[in-house]
């Protein structure tokens, strides 16, 4: 059964009491919460994925409490709990649906030592992965959705898992998350894509996630051999300008903007030897994100 | 005292029993064991017991993960005791390894699948300063603490405030005795000292193994405030075994409790982990042991105490009789620590700038 | 004065052309190194030598001459390999 298949008041009902489990590719999640907003994302964002039943077995068992307060003028906040630890700050009742995708993150980012975990977005096509490298700002996420929209399979927008016996790429095919400018840039490709609830004024200005397409979602059990590795950075104006990267400098970058490249110590550095040796690795300047797409395609 | 044994307790006492875990149990027993940072623990104890195929996968994975993070918690500690080597090559004074680093670089079974990083060394009391301007020189610094935390630390404390090295961002304690010069109990660093063994292949040392227990069971019961809980008696369990199949071990150890005025934490050590943990004491040991208790009613609440603090935390409430009991437990062992004036005063400034953080976050 | 005689801690490598990539079993840390450096490791990692001893291999395979100055920086080289735990002296 998927979650599509709840109706709106049975899936609130649901992840209200007793919580909800959600098969999330490799991983299972309890999510429990009263709070409206995270159901509606969840219900958007989340109907083609699988709920198992309340069999009490969960990778992380999470919830998200909205905090109480005496005092009328303190905003409503939002605290999460994954089982009796609480290790953030509450954040504002609006940001509640990105909070639970931040946390969903770290969750796996902190106990998934079974992968080498890598900050960047992930597409396949053919089995093939092009993993998408880049800070924040990079324009990534952006370029994930794009890609996604034309018709790659979306395999991760944050977090890549590389297992170490297959040295390949396993997916999450989870929502990707948007900023700013991003939300109305891919809205204006493909004004039919959809969004959860866009929340403004967190750390990072306005964040909105895009739904995951079915086929991805679907086939979220197939995971990808790397065969590309591409620096994306977005520029105001300019020629797409794709040049090869340096393998060095590659495996560098990832080794510094892993999660736990270190704590896998000797494996970590053989599954990202394999890793880089087996895909061609480019920076790509780009300005237009139709011309960039095509370059994509001729890879 | 029957003690109440939830899975997480059970599964280390008796390994056994995870054969008729239900999957929900499974689940339940991951969750518990976390947050006492023991999943690496448990799976080498399954390992062990050859009980390494009734996890199941769902388990498992989280088990591996955790042991993942103790193999790399375990090269830090090696690693950064080889820097310490360096550092201090050129001064010849001896250098003792304590707690994990001892455990570790000994190659014990009670390292396998520990969590720490920290090293902590023991040496001669006039050697210290010489020892930590030695690592400051080598890129260590002591961690910055408030002015008023500095004082207590080398006051009242046994340790040099802890160096944290710059680069590495890892953490050496020196310590000059293995508890406060204050406190009530006084062993003789210069025992300690006298009776360690070398460590084959370097200049270093560890503690005989009697002194070794001894001063698990003191940091556990005295010095440290048994915040650490389970994880102190699972330590506790592990020595006493190992070192218990030697049958002369336990006349050595009786006989240099008394010797190093380490009896009474001993008494607790034995005691509690033979009620948790089902440890295999001899019952004479047992005992004469029980000479050194406390006076009642002391014994009876210190059960209380521990039993209480050991109580697995439930999962859906963040405050409980556990934290209340561990705050009990952390009041004594301060209260072990220091007179009764300063201590008012210290817990009231920990009170005070608890509180304001709090405000300001 | 007892003269040093340097080796290696267990290394392994990774390399793509001129790019090479060193990890250290001990440290765990992962080291991109200079031409320079890679060369006087994997020397090293063969035979223990002295800073004299690897500075005379080194101008040999460059073709230039060991003097004073060439001594002067390899002794610098094998300062910061030893800072960063990639060389040791043998004991």
């Amino acid at each position: 059964m998927q979650i599509a298949h709840l109706s709106p008041t049975q899936l609130v009902a649901r992840i209200k009491d007793p919580g909800i489990y959600i098969e999330t590719g490799p991983f299972t999640i309890h999510l429990q919460t009263a709070v409206a907003h995270i159901a509606e994302g969840i219900r958007l964002l989340y109907e083609d994925f699988p709920i198992l039943e309340n069999s009490g077995v969960a990778d992380f068992h999470i919830s998200f409490i909205r905090t109480r307060s005496l005092r009328p003028w303190v905003r409503p906040e939002v605290r999460f709990r994954l089982d009796s630890e609480s290790p953030f700050a509450p954040l504002p009742l609006e940001q509640a649906f990105a909070m639970f995708e931040w946390c969903f993150n770290w969750c796996i980012s902190r106990h998934a030592n079974q992968y080498l975990v890598i900050h960047a977005a992930a597409v396949e096509r053919d089995g093939y992965a092009t993993i998408l490298p880049g800070p924040p700002g990079s324009g990534k996420s952006t370029l994930c959705a794009a890609l996604v929209i034309r018709g790659w399979r979306l395999l991760t927008d944050e977090l890549t898992l590389v297992a170490p016996a297959t040295n390949m790429i396993a997916a999450l095919s989870r929502p990707i998350a948007l900023k700013n400018r991003s939300i109305d840039v891919i809205r204006s490709i493909a004004p039919q894509t959809a969004f959860g609830p866009i929340c403004q004024d967190t750390a990072k200005g306005a964040v909105g996630h895009m739904r995951p397409p079915t086929e991805s979602v679907l086939h979220v059990g197939d995971p990808a051999l790397p065969r590309w590795i591409v620096f994306p950075t977005y520029k105001t104006e300019g020629a797409t300008n794709a040049r090869p990267m340096s393998k060095g400098q590659t495996f560098m970058w990832f080794a510094r903007s892993s999660f736990n490249y270190t704590l896998l110590g000797l494996t970590g550095f053989e599954v990202l030897s394999n890793l880089v040796d087996r895909a061609d690795c480019f920076t790509l300047e780009y300005s237009n994100l139709h011309d960039v797409i095509e370059w994509f395609d001729q890879l | 005292m029957q003690v109440r044994r939830d899975v997480l307790i059970q599964s280390f006492a008796r390994p056994d029993s995870v054969v008729s875990l239900t999957p929900f149990e499974w689940d339940m027993l991951v969750r518990r064991t976390r947050p006492h940072t023991l999943l690496a623990r448990l799976l080498i104890l399954l390992d062990e017991h050859q009980l390494s195929d009734k996890i199941p996968a769902f388990a498992r994975r989280h088990l591996e993960s955790a042991r993942v993070v103790a193999n790399n918690e375990e090269r830090v500690l090696r690693w950064e005791v080889n820097r310490i080597q360096r550092a201090l090559r050129d001064v010849d004074i001896p250098i003792v390894l304590l707690k994990g680093a001892a455990y570790v670089l000994a190659n014990l079974p009670v390292a396998r699948g520990r969590l720490s990083s920290d090293v902590d060394i023991l040496v001669p009391k006039d050697q210290l300063r010489v020892v930590e301007e030695t690592l400051v020189r080598y890129g260590w610094e002591a961690v910055k603490l408030e002015n008023y935390d500095q004082l207590y630390y080398r006051t009242w404390s046994h340790e040099l405030p802890p160096l944290r090295h710059r680069d590495r961002k890892t953490i050496v304690d020196v310590h000059h005795t293995i508890l406060p010069p204050t406190g009530r109990l006084r062993p003789d660093p210069e025992k300690l000292l006298e009776a360690a063994l070398p460590l084959d292949g370097t200049r270093l040392k560890v503690l005989a193994p009697a002194d070794m227990v001894l001063h698990s069971a003191a940091h556990a019961f005295q010095d440290g405030d048994l915040r650490r809980g389970l994880r102190d008696l699972v330590d506790l369990d592990a020595l006493f075994r190992y070192f218990g199949s030697d049958p002369k071990f336990w006349n050595t150890l009786i006989l240099r409790a008394e010797k190093i005025d380490l009896a009474r934490p001993l008494y607790y050590a034995l005691h509690f982990t033979h009620l948790v943990l089902d440890t295999p004491i001899p019952e004479r040991i047992l005992q004469t042991s029980w000479r050194w208790r406390p006076i009642w009613p002391l014994p009876a609440v210190m059960d209380m105490l521990v039993t209480g603090a050991l109580a697995s935390r439930p999962l859906d409430a963040s405050k409980s009789m556990g934290s209340f009991f561990r705050w009990l437990l952390y009041v004594r062992s301060h209260w072990l620590r220091m007179p009764p004036w300063p201590l008012v005063k210290h817990l009231l400034y920990k009170a005070i700038t608890r509180g304001r953080r709090k405000k300001s976050s | 004065m007892r003269v040093l005689s340097w080796t290696t801690p267990r290394l392994v490598w990774k390399s793509w052309g001129e790019e090479v990539i060193v990890f250290n079993v001990a440290s765990g840390n992962t080291h991109l190194l200079s031409p320079v450096a890679a060369q006087a490791l994997r020397i090293l990692e063969q035979n223990p030598a002295t800073i004299f001893e690897l500075s005379n291999k080194l101008a040999g395979s460059a073709s230039v001459d060991a003097d004073e100055e060439f001594i002067e920086h390899v002794e610098k080289l094998i300062t910061n390999l030893d800072e960063l735990g990639l060389v040791e002296p043998v004991s």
